[in-house]
């Protein structure tokens, strides 16, 4: 048997070893590869992982809830698709203008409530 | 029904209805408001990454503090014994679905947003980075077991090698063999942490 400090540190690190690793690849990514020690492939990475994040948040609820769900990627880009062909003025956009911008994140997320449903 | 086979049908209608509305073309040009708040930085990090950030720490909270959180953890380990608690099962598993969807339907609003318009292949390849950033952080694929933060840091490590990968002036096929391989990689490492865990806890 080991003692409770020594349990509670092992503990620990396993609960997060996940951000023990990611410090580790950053200080060896900063050290060795050139030109990666720069505050703005910091902010890049940070920005890099809006997307997949966002979407990860939902597949991490539904996974830890024992289920699949394979749909998450395709829901997104139809919404995408959805914001791009409402709101965009070249291309296949229509142009729809709204006097305040913000009406835009009901609409999506009505959308994709919906599609969400139905998967 | 089973949910696997459900979701992989919607992912190949709801791309397939992608392509087809969009006839393969791409719409440019956002609305200016949107496309200001696209490239808009706060702390010299894009305005969006802190919308993701957000996201993460609401949903950590829900999950972690409120009854629908607690549920849905119970759910994942036990699904018989939570119904037998006389919890509503069905209609929890029903609300992360919805919520998945909403929250992919954000992620959508965001890839408009920052690419300022849409192409019918947006997105592809990213369900498989958003699985591998699960798994690597420490989400058990049978259910019950894992935490919001670890995921984050599970999609940074994997942008941090994307980024690492590009820098070095490695062709982009080689991410792909990487990625893999890191996957396989936290798969393993699930199954040491929980040798660890029942030899010394």
């Amino acid at each position: 048997m080991i003692s409770s400090s020594r349990r509670k540190a092992v503990e620990f690190v396993l609960d997060h070893l996940v951000w023990l690793l990611l410090a580790v690849v950053l200080i060896v990514f900063s050290l060795t590869v050139p030109n990666f020690a720069q505050v703005g492939i910091y902010a890049n990475i940070i920005e890099q992982s809006t997307f997949v994040g966002v979407m990860a948040v939902g597949l991490a609820i539904v996974i830890i809830a024992g289920n699949m769900d394979l749909s998450v990627e395709s829901v997104a880009a139809l919404t995408a698709m959805a914001t791009g062909i409402l709101f965009c003025s070249h291309g296949i956009g229509i142009g729809y203008t709204f006097t305040p911008e913000w009406l835009v994140v009901p609409i999506s997320l009505v959308l994709s409530l919906a599609i969400g449903a139905v998967a | 029904m089973n949910a696997f086979i459900v979701t992989l049908a919607s992912y190949i209608w709801i791309r397939g209805l992608v392509v087809a509305v969009s006839g393969g073309r791409s719409a440019q040009d956002l609305a200016p408001p949107l496309r200001w708040l696209g490239i808009q930085t706060v702390l010299q990090v894009p305005m969006i990454a802190w919308i993701a950030i957000v996201v993460f720490v609401l949903f950590t909270f829900l999950l972690a503090k409120t009854p629908f959180g607690r549920h849905v953890m119970m759910i994942g380990g036990n699904q018989v014994a939570t119904y037998r608690a006389g919890i509503k099962v069905d209609r929890l598993l029903m609300w992360t679905f919805v919520l998945a969807g909403a929250i992919a339907g954000l992620a959508g609003w965001l890839l408009a947003i920052r690419t300022s318009g849409a192409t019918a292949n947006l997105g592809t390849g990213m369900l498989f980075n958003a699985f591998a950033a699960v798994v690597i952080g420490g989400v058990s694929l049978k259910g019950g077991v894992g935490k919001l933060p670890g995921v984050y840091a599970g999609v940074l490590l994997l942008s941090s090698i994307h980024t690492a990968i590009n820098l070095m002036g490695l062709p982009a096929h080689y991410t792909q063999v990487i990625l893999g391989l890191l996957v396989l990689a936290a798969v393993l490492l699930d199954t040491v942490k929980h040798t660890i865990r029942q030899k010394y806890i």
